[in-house]
């Protein structure tokens, strides 16, 4: 998935989600993982997983690229999947289903939550040093990619990536990514020095994770039923196994609702700029 | 694909934890290795140097289910104290875009700390081997070190012993191949894909287990092989416009 749209959904949304402290978000997310975690039943796990989509498009988060972005993983877990295969679907089916649900709560985290906000919920769990280095992590993806691109523009207007055979050219992509490499250790080592001459010490200003007030009690409160079910489905499976197309069900209604119902103008205008932005070469 | 993209769920809960404890003393000794005063030109390194890493695990390569890792180049560049630190940064990102489990970023950590510790120790051995050939040192030691960290990989799967005969038996569709058996029965630390009373027939683990390592070695091989070849172009790249970013002591940075 694109870090850039990531990026610009979480800074730039204005939804329910978005609004939230990223501390809930952060527990929020947490729960529906451990739901994911502890329940074998592949329509359960479907049902976390719809009821993230309703929650992505009811953020004005496009749910055609987070079901894109959820399915990468999916694709390395069909590897360990097809170790799994016995003649029986509904094994290897789980664990992609997992795999994909997995994805979809922490991209619909990341993509409703600044990464500054995010960093400050994983500081008051790890490290300093460790969040300053997955700071400069995430700011240097920006720089290295805008190093990668310029200089691979360079090499096409000099016909580096045409002939030569694959071996020429691989040497030149690898020329290339190097050279951006070096370009990137530059541009941060700078970066870094100009954020510890302008007062860095570890923490950016405004990077609050906030706490969790009344206006996020309907978030973990969904976030604490869907990971209550997961759980009742797991310990309660004889009896309730046959029913567990029941949940889903009323997700996917869940689901078609969000999609029927407009998202508030501001946000659908919002999200339609970004596109936009995003589309833009 | 030298690391677990299994998700959540799926490994026990015990193998979990214990990757979390191994990785907590990885990047422990990590941080006391990196001296403070270093910090400052280290951060922006190890940035630098995991952003590649993150974009190279990001770039599919969709026939063989492979990604590139380039850790083993983050290893050489940045040697084994700050790559470790790197990796563990690199598996906390990729988890939070959904690559790769959130409870196996401990796991992770360890597999792919490994390999950046063993690559930049195989590419100072075969330097003295092979002389003044930088690019073909990083590339020998890249083949090495992924296939050690594969292996390390492959082992995991084997001690959690997922052999999921009978995975539909703890809450799958078919209420009539359900056990009587209580999936907490052995408390959170079973939580697996098989409880101990339903355990696959011997051999059966075996089986799944070899079908998985035939998977990983056979389409892994490839990987390697376009892997090295980008790291040994890479490094001899560096070695001629940089060469004090591969020899301790004169980048400014620990090697330690």
């Amino acid at each position: 998935m694109d870090v850039a749209t990531v990026d610009l959904w979480a800074t730039s949304g204005r939804s329910y989600l978005h609004r939230a402290s990223a501390t809930a978000k952060a527990i929020a997310a947490a729960l529906c993982l451990a739901g994911v975690i502890a329940v074998e039943n592949v329509l359960i796990v479907l049902t976390i997983y719809v009821i993230a989509l309703a929650a992505a498009r009811r953020s004005g988060i496009p749910v055609g690229k987070l079901v894109m972005g959820s399915a990468y993983p999916g694709v390395f877990a069909a590897l360990f999947a097809f170790a799994q295969y016995r003649g029986d679907l509904v094994v290897p089916l789980t664990t992609i289903a997992k795999a994909v649900t997995a994805a979809a709560i922490v991209l619909l985290l990341i993509s409703t939550t600044p990464y500054p906000k995010l960093f400050a919920v994983i500081r008051r769990l790890l490290p300093g040093v460790i969040v300053e280095v997955l700071f400069m992590t995430y700011r240097s993806i920006f720089i290295l990619l805008h190093c990668l691109s310029d200089v691979m523009v360079a090499v096409r207007l000099r016909g580096g990536l045409v002939g030569r055979g694959l071996w020429g050219r691989a040497r030149n992509l690898s020329a290339a990514l190097a050279l951006s490499v070096l370009h990137a250790f530059d541009t941060s080592e700078r970066t870094y020095a100009v954020m510890r001459i302008r007062g860095y010490s570890g923490s950016l200003s405004g990077e609050r994770a906030g706490g969790v007030g009344l206006k996020e009690l309907p978030l973990l409160g969904l976030a604490a039923a869907l990971a209550a079910l997961a759980f009742v489905f797991r310990y309660e499976f004889r009896l309730l196994n046959p029913f567990s197309w029941l949940p889903l069900a009323i997700a996917v209604a869940v689901l078609i609702t969000a999609v029927a119902v407009p998202v508030r103008a501001a946000a659908s205008a919002a999200g339609q700029r970004r596109d936009d932005e995003i589309e833009q070469p | 694909m030298s690391h677990l993209h299994i998700p959540d769920g799926v490994l026990p809960l015990w193998l979990v934890a214990l990757g979390w404890v191994v990785a907590a003393v990885y990047v422990g000794l990590a941080l006391i290795a990196v001296r403070k005063g270093e910090r400052v030109q280290l951060v922006p390194r190890v940035g630098v140097v995991a952003a590649l890493v993150l974009a190279a695990m990001s770039t599919e390569i969709v026939p063989i289910a492979y990604h590139l890792n380039l850790t083993v180049l983050a290893g050489i560049i940045l040697g084994p104290a700050a790559g470790v630190l790197a990796a563990f940064a690199v598996n906390l990102i990729l988890a939070l875009f959904g690559h790769g489990g959130v409870t196996v970023i401990g796991l992770n950590t360890v597999v792919i700390g490994t390999e950046v510790v063993a690559g930049f120790l195989l590419f100072r051995g075969f330097s003295r081997l092979v002389g003044d050939r930088p690019g073909l040192a990083a590339g020998l030691a890249t083949v090495l070190a992924l296939a050690l960290s594969t292996t390390l990989m492959i082992g995991i799967v084997g001690l959690s012993r997922i052999a999921p005969t009978h995975a539909r038996d703890l809450g799958s569709l078919d209420p009539k191949t359900l056990t009587l058996a209580n999936p907490f029965g052995h408390g959170l630390v079973a939580n697996r894909i098989v409880t101990p009373e339903q355990g696959a027939p011997a051999g059966d683990g075996g089986v799944s287990l070899t079908r998985f390592a035939i998977a990983v070695y056979a389409l892994g091989a490839i990987g390697w092989a376009i892997e090295a070849t980008l790291t040994g172009f890479i490094v001899s790249f560096v070695a001629r416009v940089r060469a004090e970013l591969l020899r301790p002591g004169e980048s400014g940075v620990s090697w330690t």
